[in-house]
């Protein structure tokens, strides 16, 4: 189910709002994906994403009163998985380069040429450790925007930082990426 | 535009963020540098190559599994999961917990007195409760030692030794509550329960105005009124014991009523007199119909002629106060009046219930009886047993506990002839300090 439909829906919230199983269900099943990617992306390995991912669909069903409308449901609950994550990375103190065999597991099929597809797999291998080798503030600004395009106004939003903050963490994360991903590059 | 603010700028100009001024600034440089716009086709591919990465999609079943956390738990499973989750954490500390609230319960229940008045008035018919210095040693079949030394707070110390069975009067009897126990520490009927007076059952019903249950607050206002002479401290019942037919009373009722002469006596001493002229008379109204513990008529002498045997202890129809129930008369004793036994000393046995068990059946096969159950003050864990005999079967009773275990005597007053002087009237009181 799209997030635009969602939102656009105009008994939605009030559904949610009232406790409804089948509004929250319809929440989680368009958004799964979404938030579970964030998760991951910034967690480094699918167990810990998928329990961060369920607990911030948890806490937006306990939060669901005190969310007002103003931004976009997706908005809210990418607020909701960024601090989380955030918060876990912080407590945690985890290691922030994982080579991690589950997030790069994702990379695309590079195709029927044999070739091709090993020049694929190691360009997506190494855009996966440059995005992990990423400081979390940075990587998470990438993240939002580059691999599910949020705006910029919304990743202000999500991540409670000033426009000008989103700019200059994506233009260094950016730059970073390019000096790391140099051999690919024409 | 020097080329780093044009690459400051790409970013922007990617995601075309820029503001019109600033894109023309840029284009202008563009144009005119040679390498920032190969700088630019990096930067624009690295951003085309982040954004071609595909989305991973959650694992099958998240979204039964967010809906499953979501659910509202039954409530006994989350009262399950906080009580014992993690088991191996909160089971123990959950088991020292509820030890250390038993233990404080009990340590509450058994010391508070107004706590035990509330156990009994809620189980009246128990009557087992382990009071430290009148726990029937036969009664419930189980001669284990009370727990709390004589003189402690509770009140509920032994009958002085020189407390003589008196036949109770019927006001005296009805005044001993319904539903407890004889209090009779030694003898062969304790081992069935004691049956209830019929005129007792009677008159007194359980919780009624005239028979409360005995409580320790009731104790330590008697005790109170005890040590303050005059305060609410009067002689009740005048009536003569010779003129009072030797009717079905407890030996209790008697105690009861001893206990009441004794501390009348302490707290009015101007009376004591009075009551040991009434003794002197009541003694020879032997008590009788004794249904715990059948004590002979013989087995309550006179008491006048005991040479060391002075007023005090000595029962009378004397009571305090018209409504304090016999119970809490009975408890009004205290360990200040407690008169020296004629006779005392200690007596080991490998087994110290089976013992004092023989020992009951000894006194009163001897025509006596036992007057009292204590624990030893000196020692822990003994406990002494007060007797009475009549001095003639001294003696034999002598013989007996030797018999019964290693008897050693400690004192001997004067006026315990020992061995006895057959035909003696009076009866000798005897202190046995019994434990292994």
């Amino acid at each position: 189910m799209d997030d635009g439909r969602l939102d656009a829906s105009p008994d939605f919230l009030d559904r949610l709002r009232r406790g409804e199983t089948a509004a929250f269900e319809a929440l989680v099943t368009a958004h799964q994906h979404r938030v579970f990617a964030v998760a991951l992306r910034m967690l480094g390995n699918r167990a810990d994403a998928e329990d961060a991912a369920q607990e911030a669909f948890l806490r937006a069903h306990r939060g669901l009163g005190d969310f007002r409308g103003a931004a976009r449901l997706s908005t809210w609950l990418y607020a909701i998985t960024a601090r989380l994550c955030l918060s876990r990375l912080g407590e945690a103190d985890r290691r922030r380069v994982r080579a991690d065999e589950e997030a790069l597991a994702a990379v695309p099929d590079g195709g029927p040429d044999p070739t091709r597809a090993m020049e694929e797999e190691e360009r997506a291998s190494a855009l996966h450790r440059a995005i992990a080798e990423l400081s979390d503030e940075r990587r998470m600004v990438v993240v939002l925007r580059d691999l599910e395009g949020l705006a910029y106004e919304e990743i202000a939003e999500a991540l409670d930082i000033e426009l000008g903050t989103v700019r200059s963490r994506l233009h260094r994360a950016r730059m970073d990426l390019r000096e790391k991903l140099e051999r690919f590059l024409p | 535009m020097t080329c780093a603010e044009a690459r400051e700028g790409f970013s922007a100009l990617i995601d075309d963020v820029l503001t019109p001024p600033q894109r023309a600034a840029l284009d202008v440089h563009l144009r005119t540098c040679a390498e920032c716009p190969r700088e630019l086709e990096r930067f624009r591919t690295t951003v085309t190559l982040l954004r071609e990465v595909e989305r991973p999609r959650a694992p099958a079943g998240f979204v039964d599994r967010v809906l499953a956390a979501a659910r509202p738990e039954p409530w006994p499973r989350r009262l399950g999961r906080w009580l014992f989750v993690p088991l191996r954490v909160k089971l123990p500390v959950e088991a020292v917990a509820v030890g250390l609230v038993a233990v404080g319960a009990a340590y509450v229940v058994h010391r508070v007195p107004e706590m035990r008045a509330v156990v009994r008035e809620q189980f009246p018919n128990a009557g087992r409760w382990p009071e430290p210095s009148l726990a029937p040693a036969g009664s419930s079949g189980s001669s284990a030692p009370p727990s709390e030394p004589v003189g402690a707070s509770s009140g509920t110390t032994p009958a002085p030794p020189a407390a003589r069975p008196q036949g109770a009067s019927p006001s005296s009897t009805a005044r001993s509550g319904p539903s407890r126990p004889a209090r009779v520490p030694l003898g062969p009927a304790p081992l069935a329960p004691s049956p209830l007076d019929p005129a007792l059952a009677k008159k007194a019903q359980p919780g009624s105005p005239t028979s409360p249950a005995p409580t320790g607050a009731q104790s330590d206002r008697a005790l109170d009124a005890s040590v303050s002479p005059g305060r609410g401290v009067k002689v009740a019942t005048p009536a003569a014991p010779a003129t009072t037919p030797p009717g079905p009373a407890s030996v209790t009722a008697g105690a009861a009523a001893r206990r009441d002469a004794t501390d009348e006596i302490r707290a009015a001493p101007h009376v004591a007199s009075r009551v040991a002229d009434k003794v002197a008379t009541a003694a020879t109204a032997p008590a009788s119909g004794d249904a715990t513990a059948p004590v002979p008529p013989a087995a309550s002498p006179p008491v006048a002629g005991r040479p060391d045997g002075p007023a005090l202890g000595v029962a009378g129809r004397t009571s305090v106060g018209e409504t304090e129930s016999p119970e809490g008369a009975r408890a009004r004793v205290s360990p200040l009046v407690r008169v020296p036994p004629d006779l005392a000393g200690r007596l080991a046995a490998s087994e110290p219930a089976m013992a004092e068990r023989e020992l009951g059946l000894l006194v009163a096969r001897l025509g006596g009886r036992p007057t009292g159950r204590r624990p030893d003050p000196g020692v822990p864990g003994r406990v002494v047993v007060e007797l009475e005999v009549p001095r003639g079967a001294l003696g034999e009773l002598w013989a007996g506990l030797e018999r019964i275990g290693r008897w050693t005597p400690e004192r001997q007053s004067s006026g315990a002839e020992v061995p006895p002087s057959p035909g003696s009237p009076t009866v000798v009181r005897i202190e046995v300090s019994l434990g292994d």
